[in-house]
């Protein structure tokens, strides 16, 4: 294998049609398993063995219509591309075949870049394999699949007779190490969660951190399922990790658009993708993401409380329909209330108000003997009968009842209290709007006893005890 | 605003706060509702008062939450500036094909008042005062509602 094979060998990719017999697969493993080196033999036994299922699972001339069959196809393919090719220490580190294998890539963003970042290579790290699978890949997207059997030379000479992989591999967890990190530069991945760029500082220790790193010959599966849901910003580029602790993180949060390594031999200057799930960025960025994010949430607990009904629904987007629609049937009512009492309001007379107020008197002479009322409340209180007397004590005994009781006690006013209220608040010189103070105090009383506090009673009567003072404030206040 | 005078006897009860702004909310909204009754006619169409009555039940919800709040300033400045006050109505008719988080965050900005000028996270804040707000308001009526038209229908006669 010379540089010229392996040169060649990402265009072959591209000019081949993958080919969809199964049986093909075994050979390949086979094939494969004398250039495997031990330490990824492992990864490249699982790989196989997913694509022997996949085999098994398409039919031999199963066609793949739409592009994402194609995809997931190829995405099986690149991976048994990947095994082949990852220990191939012929590649190499050739920045202009990177390039190309990018300018490959990025014929197809979508559907291939799904798993074209789930993959990571294992065995030696070899700046190509990345390039190689997105070349697979986008070859493959390129030119379709064709009925023949067609053989994918690999760069050593091993043939790869692929059958386009099935959907399952696309739900697999593709993970292979990447060998090719080191040589592979920068890549960069869209973080799980929020899609924000968190650059680990230097010490990335506990975070596994993507980081392109040309020392990770030897570096193990990663675990990827994490990243199978992120593909996010960037679909193009695969997703590089090592978490054996490649620390150098000269750059930052400088989000990297390019695929392929420019540099494949600068360990310093490798980004580190710090997960903020791990919990470990240090740097303000994350930190205050994860603040922000933490108040979100809590907010959204507090909503949860809130919006009846919604204790048991986890996960933002059905909580937030779930507030939506409460906030529209709240309003929805109000518009409703509103319409009934519009229907309801001629009825709504000064005699309704002056039971408020005959109530507010009753409550205010009730726990209240001793203070020294008006007039007014002195009448009041002679045809207090106990029964209201009860009933207004156990309304104000009920916590938590604020108009209800009220407005019961309102209703429990008759007509006679009317006409000596009438009397007595033509003792205060009555006009409507002051009328509409003394309601709106014995109103505010009232809704005090509902709450049942003895002391907002004390208070209330003696507000209402100070007369037209407190009025007089109220109308200046309103 | 007005009841203050009345809230300063309920500092020592915890809830207070919540206490007093239903205060507040009861009786601006019984005062409106008077007023409203007051000065409508029998000429005043139904559709007017049923209108000036939902003004004044979102006018007492702003003044109970006071300047506190983003939601009820935005509210109190709608209403001060006389403008028609639109509420989101018929709102089955928008029908959200996608739920996504962004088109959630902006269904609920349009429904809070003063959503569009604030950040997400404020806008759940202003969300939840706004739902507490909301859910006494709606309590009140009813109240109201129940008191009066039971009223009507059982005067009592001692």
């Amino acid at each position: 294998m010379n540089s010229g094979s392996s040169d060649r060998s990402p265009k072959c990719f591209l000019n081949q049609n993958w080919d969809r017999s199964v049986d093909h697969i075994g050979q390949f493993g086979s094939a494969l398993g004398s250039f495997v080196s031990p330490q990824s033999s492992f990864e490249l036994e699982r790989g196989l063995q997913r694509i022997g299922h996949l085999g098994k699972e398409i039919p031999p001339q199963s066609h793949f219509m739409d592009s994402s069959g194609n995809s997931q196809a190829l995405g099986g393919l690149v991976i048994a591309g990947n095994l082949a090719l990852a220990h191939l220490d012929q590649l190499p580190a050739d920045p202009g075949f990177a390039e190309r294998a990018a300018r490959f890539s990025s014929f197809d963003g979508q559907s291939y870049g799904w798993f074209s970042g789930h993959f990571e290579l294992p065995g030696s790290g070899k700046p190509s394999t990345a390039a190689i699978i997105q070349s697979l890949t986008a070859s493959g997207l390129q030119t379709g699949h064709s009925e023949s059997n067609r053989q994918i030379p690999v760069s050593n000479g091993l043939q790869l007779k692929m059958n386009s992989a099935g959907p399952a591999i696309s739900r697999e967890e593709t993970s292979l190490s990447d060998p090719t990190s080191a040589s592979n530069g920068k890549k960069r991945k869209a973080p799980s969660k929020s899609k924000e760029k968190d650059a680990a500082s230097p010490k990335p220790s506990t975070d596994p951190p993507k980081v392109a790193d040309e020392e990770d010959s030897d570096t193990k599966r990663r675990r990827s399922s994490e990243k199978i849901h992120e593909i996010g910003i960037d679909n193009v580029k695969p997703k590089l990790e090592q978490n054996d602790g490649a620390r150098s993180n000269g750059n930052d949060e400088q989000k990297q658009r390019k695929e392929r390594n420019d540099r494949p031999s600068e360990p310093p200057k490798d980004y580190i993708h710090v997960r903020a799930r791990r919990g470990q960025a240090t740097d303000s960025h994350s930190l205050a993401e994860r603040v922000r994010r933490e108040k979100i949430s809590q907010r959204m607990k507090l909503l949860q409380d809130l919006v009846p009904g919604c204790s048991k629904v986890t996960g933002k987007a059905v909580m937030l329909d779930e507030i939506i629609n409460y906030v529209q049937s709240l309003q929805r009512q109000v518009e409703f209330l509103s319409m009934k009492l519009a229907t309801v309001n001629p009825q709504l007379d000064f005699d309704n108000l002056a039971n408020l107020r005959a109530e507010d008197m009753i409550q205010i002479c009730g726990p209240v003997p001793n203070s020294a009322y008006s007039p007014e409340m002195s009448m009041v209180s002679s045809y207090a009968d106990v029964p209201q007397h009860k009933d207004i004590l156990r309304c104000i005994a009920t916590n938590g009842m604020d108009f209800h009781c009220s407005m019961n006690m309102l209703d429990s006013t008759g007509h006679q209290d009317l006409n000596a209220h009438q009397a007595c608040l033509g003792g205060f010189g009555d006009t409507s709007s002051q009328l509409g103070f003394f309601w709106e105090d014995g109103l505010q009383n009232i809704v005090q006893m509902g709450i049942g506090q003895d002391q907002e009673i004390v208070a209330s009567s003696h507000n209402f005890h100070g007369g037209t003072s407190p009025a007089a404030q109220m109308k200046i206040e309103l | 605003m007005e009841s203050k005078s009345f809230t300063t006897g309920n500092r020592d009860n915890p809830n207070t706060d919540l206490h007093g702004s239903k205060n507040m909310m009861a009786s601006h909204f019984l005062r409106a509702l008077f007023r409203i009754q007051q000065t409508s006619t029998s000429s005043s169409s139904f559709a007017g008062r049923s209108r000036r009555i939902r003004r004044a039940a979102y006018a007492s919800m702003a003044y109970s939450a006071g300047a506190r709040r983003a939601w009820s300033r935005a509210l109190l400045r709608k209403l001060r500036s006389r403008a028609r006050l639109r509420f989101p109505r018929r709102l089955s008719r928008t029908a959200r094909p996608q739920r996504r988080d962004m088109d959630q965050a902006q269904v609920l900005r349009k429904l809070v008042p003063g959503g569009p000028s604030m950040d997400y996270c404020k806008l759940l804040e202003e969300t939840a005062d706004y739902i507490r707000c909301l859910t006494t308001q709606v309590r009140l009526m009813q109240t109201v509602m129940d008191s009066i038209s039971s009223y009507a229908h059982h005067p009592m006669i001692p």
